[in-house]
């Protein structure tokens, strides 16, 4: 699972905002672009900075930056915060490609708390989005090999709550299994004009 | 008749001893075959482990059916797959003739890889003879196949006899790689008995050439190993994988010698020197006497034990050590320190015991050791010494020589100086007029002197404070003081003082940004800067943020002043004079007005820099700002820091050892406030 988990990569938010952005944008999405090359370098206060400067500016494409925002949270170990920024992007976007993200990451999240039926609902969720997604049908997969291996002392919270999904998760699981048998090998070409397999 | 006489006896031995050697030398030809040329070729020329090379060399030795080989001894793990036989071989030529010549062919198997070497095979055809050079055979282990050089893992010098207790660097490397390449894992297949410390970046690269390449041996993973038991053991095998290669290094069987009893109590090893000093050796009762026992030098630093100190058969209250070593050739190198805190609640003159101290040098086998030493601690019924050294540290009266710092621009008087050309109008004055000087001069003073408008009682109150602090109340020194500050404000000698009180008063915060704002407002004191160490270092207060500024303003200021006043001297006279001299001039002063320029802006800038220490009362420094975060690490009170942003109620900070973090602008106390500039 560690190896598949990631935070999705920042520069498809970054194109959004630039792709939408007028002269007035502009200036927040280079900050944003700047915030994005300082995270990568692991200079995540200065990203932070630099995406809270963007964030007081921008008009269109908020959802973005608070994204990338709460990326920078979560690389620094504060969960709490990093969800609440992604709860904040997820109420003001409509864009599917941030909205898969978010959920994608908060699954990762979730999953590194333990909080596995959680992390199952979030891959679930970004798989809907997305439903050719490899990893998050990898990490979906994990999550509920998780949830069933738990053991009796996480089986009754948790049994409530997967409960009513059980069942369809497990074809859904059983139908990956044998979807990943043909797509591995095209994993690469993850284009719309795809078959949705969801 | 004489002469000739004796040059004839002098040449008759010459003449006999070059016919002899000539004869020896016409004997010795004829004993010589003659040396013919023989090109060697292996095939191939690297070979993999329980594989053979063929070995084929052609001499120009006519062919013959009586040909002798005398083949070389075969080293190391080479063995004879076919010996060497010899057959014709002959090479077309245009001119249709083609003799035929000695071919040597023999098989050579390799069992081991590694470097090896050919030794060289004699030829011999009835009077001819051809002899090849020795030539390295490459032997490769088998998972080497198509590399150059095989790559093999060793310890590298490793002893066979330690001492119990010694600090010993182990390293193993990867040898003959041929790049500069780290490992991707070491494993030990077992612990070693003793503490086994990594110790990264122990031991260096070595290379050497091979041919036109440059072959490495690379450390891969490196070791302290203290032993603690005596006796044989064995230091374990090692397996390694580097290059996409695994590879094991066997275990190596070490004896361990016992330590002499003379030196199991401090269990020292190594190279060292010991040192011990008291903070204060008079103090007053329930203060604190500091005695700090330090060990320097070469060896098991990690694990030895100091001497601990007695004050009168007292042991001490609190203690604490500090250290700075890091892995060498012989152990780990550099100081190690721990505090002891006595406490004495009766007036009277102690002795202080710093006991023997014994340890070992594995090198020469021998035993130092340092004497026990006494020194008397006298505890009063007021202060001790380190109160009264605190106390000298006020100005009192003596503040009002330190007025805030006025910047640039904010100096009125300065305004002169910035007349075109004033101050070489005045230089030119001085120098041409001797008799003006005076009066000139005068025209200076007003520049040079600040603005002094000392207030009688102020001073008296001043020195007031400063006296109750001698005395030791220095409640009552911080309430005069308190009082000052509501007459004259910020004023930067008043704050130091404030400062030392505030140190005695146990407000590390306040303590801190007093004499950090006094430094603020008079940049480059030295006075300022000297107490603001001790203060800090008495609150133990380490790797603080160094002031930003640590220079006068007036000093760039000043510059700048002068070279415009060159820029317009030297341009006035630019428009009467222009020779080359001239004109160099004008542009140095130009390129100096620059330079000055800049250094006045950074000045400007360095001044505004942001700092701040944080209160006594502080929140925990969190990593992110806002509500949600959470609480990661709490600094201590009076810990300077830099402030480089600002995000709500919320700091960013750096601290001086670059911990970066967030904290609630209401758990620091600003140095920096809009105090002018320019």
């Amino acid at each position: 699972m560690a190896k598949t988990l990631r935070i999705a990569g920042l520069a498809g938010s970054l194109l959004l905002i630039l792709l939408s952005s007028s002269c007035r944008n502009s200036a927040p999405a280079a900050r944003v672009l700047a915030g994005n090359m300082s995270f990568g370098r692991g200079q995540y206060q200065k990203a932070i900075l630099q995406y809270l400067e963007a964030d007081d500016d921008v008009e269109l494409g908020r959802d973005a930056v608070l994204y990338n925002l709460a990326n920078v949270y979560y690389a620094l170990g504060e969960g709490d915060a990093a969800l609440r920024s992604w709860s904040m992007a997820e109420e003001l976007t409509e864009d599917v490609d941030v909205l898969f993200r978010i959920a994608f990451n908060r699954g990762v999240l979730y999953y590194n708390w333990g909080r596995y039926d959680e992390a199952y609902r979030s891959f679930r969720r970004a798989l809907v989005l997305r439903p050719s997604d490899v990893d998050a049908k990898i990490n979906l997969e994990d999550s509920l090999s998780r949830i069933r291996t738990a053991g009796p002392q996480n089986a009754a919270g948790e049994n409530q709550s997967v409960n009513g999904d059980d069942e369809e998760g497990r074809r859904l699981l059983d139908y990956i299994r044998r979807k990943e048998a043909d797509t591995w090998t095209g994993q690469a070409d993850d284009s719309d004009e795809r078959p949705r397999d969801w | 008749m004489d002469r000739s006489g004796r040059r004839q006896r002098r040449t008759t031995p010459g003449l006999v001893a070059a016919f002899a050697s000539l004869l020896l030398a016409i004997l010795a030809v004829g004993n010589l075959r003659a040396a013919e040329t023989a090109v060697l070729d292996l095939d191939p020329d690297r070979v993999v482990r329980g594989q053979r090379f063929t070995v084929r060399i052609r001499t120009r030795l006519p062919w013959d059916d009586e040909v002798e080989i005398l083949r070389p001894e075969l080293e190391g793990p080479m063995v004879w797959w076919s010996y060497p036989y010899a057959r014709p071989w002959r090479m077309d030529s245009p001119e249709g003739d083609s003799p035929r010549w000695v071919e040597v062919l023999a098989a050579i198997r390799v069992d081991a890889p590694g470097f090896h070497t050919l030794g060289p095979f004699r030829i011999r055809v009835a009077d001819s003879e051809a002899v090849t050079e020795p030539r390295p055979v490459i032997g490769l282990e088998s998972d080497e196949e198509g590399r150059l050089y095989p790559v093999s893992t060793a310890w590298r010098s490793i002893p066979e006899t330690v001492w119990q207790g010694q600090a010993v660097p182990i390293i193993l490397e990867a040898r003959n790689l041929d790049s500069l390449t780290i490992a991707d894992s070491t494993d030990l297949a077992a612990a070693p008995g003793g503490l086994l410390e990594e110790a990264p970046g122990l031991g260096g690269v070595a290379t050497r050439p091979f041919g036109s390449d440059i072959l490495y041996d690379v450390p891969v993973a490196s070791w302290i190993w203290t032993p603690s038991e005596p006796g044989d053991t064995v230091f374990p095998r090692a397996a390694t994988r580097v290059a996409g290669l695994q590879r094991s290094t066997p275990s190596v069987p070490i004896s361990v010698r016992p330590l002499p009893e003379a030196a199991l109590e401090s269990g020292a090893v190594g190279r060292f020197r010991l040192s011990a000093s008291l903070d204060a050796s008079s103090v007053g009762i329930g203060d604190l006497v500091t005695v700090r026992v330090r060990v320097e030098g070469e060896g098991n630093l990690n694990v030895l034990n100091m001497p601990e100190p007695t004050l009168a058969g007292r042991t001490a209250v609190g203690r604490g050590s500090s250290s700075s070593f890091v892995p060498g050739p012989a152990g780990y190198e550099g100081w190690r320190e721990e505090r002891f805190d006595f406490q004495v609640d009766e007036v009277g003159a102690f002795s202080l015991r710093i006991p023997a101290w014994t340890w070992f040098d594995p090198e020469s086998a021998r035993i130092s050791r340092t004497a026990a030493r006494d020194e008397a601690v006298t505890v009063n019924p007021g202060g001790g010494e380190g109160t009264t050294d605190v106390a000298s540290l006020l100005l009192g009266d003596g503040m009002f020589r330190y007025q805030a710092a006025r910047f640039h621009g904010g100096n009125p008087y300065w305004h002169l100086l910035a007349l075109p050309g004033f101050v070489v109008l005045l230089t030119m004055f001085i120098v041409r007029r001797p008799r003006w000087t005076a009066a000139a001069a005068v025209l200076i003073v007003p520049l040079v002197l600040s603005s002094s408008n000392l207030d009688a009682d102020a001073a008296r109150r001043a020195v007031q404070a400063a006296d109750a602090a001698s005395e030791g109340d220095w409640i009552a020194a911080g309430l005069l003081f308190d009082r000052l500050e509501d007459e004259v404000g910020d004023l930067p000698g008043l704050l130091h003082d404030q400062a030392v009180v505030e140190m005695e008063s146990d407000r590390a915060d306040l303590a801190v940004w007093s004499m950090r704002r006094a430094l603020h407002l008079r940049p480059g004191s030295r006075r300022f800067t000297e107490d603001l160490e001790f203060l800090e270092k008495r609150l133990e207060l380490d790797d603080q943020v160094l002031m930003p500024l640590r220079w006068p303003p007036w000093l760039a200021f000043l510059a700048w002043l002068v070279t415009i006043n060159g820029v317009f001297l030297a341009g006035t006279w630019l428009l009467t004079h222009r020779s080359p001299r001239d004109v160099i001039l004008f542009v140095s002063f130009l390129i100096a007005f620059v330079a000055s320029a800049g250094l006045l802006t950074y000045t400007n800038h360095l001044w505004d820099r942001p700092t701040a220490v944080v209160r006594q009362d502080s929140r925990p420094l969190r990593k992110i700002p806002g509500p949600l975060a959470t609480d990661w690490i709490q600094l201590r009170p009076g810990t300077a820091v830099r402030v480089t942003a600002t995000e709500g109620s919320d700091s960013l900070v750096v601290t001086g050892y670059g911990l970066e973090g967030w904290l609630p602008s209401a758990s620091l106390l600003f140095v920096t406030e809009d105090d002018g500039g320019f």
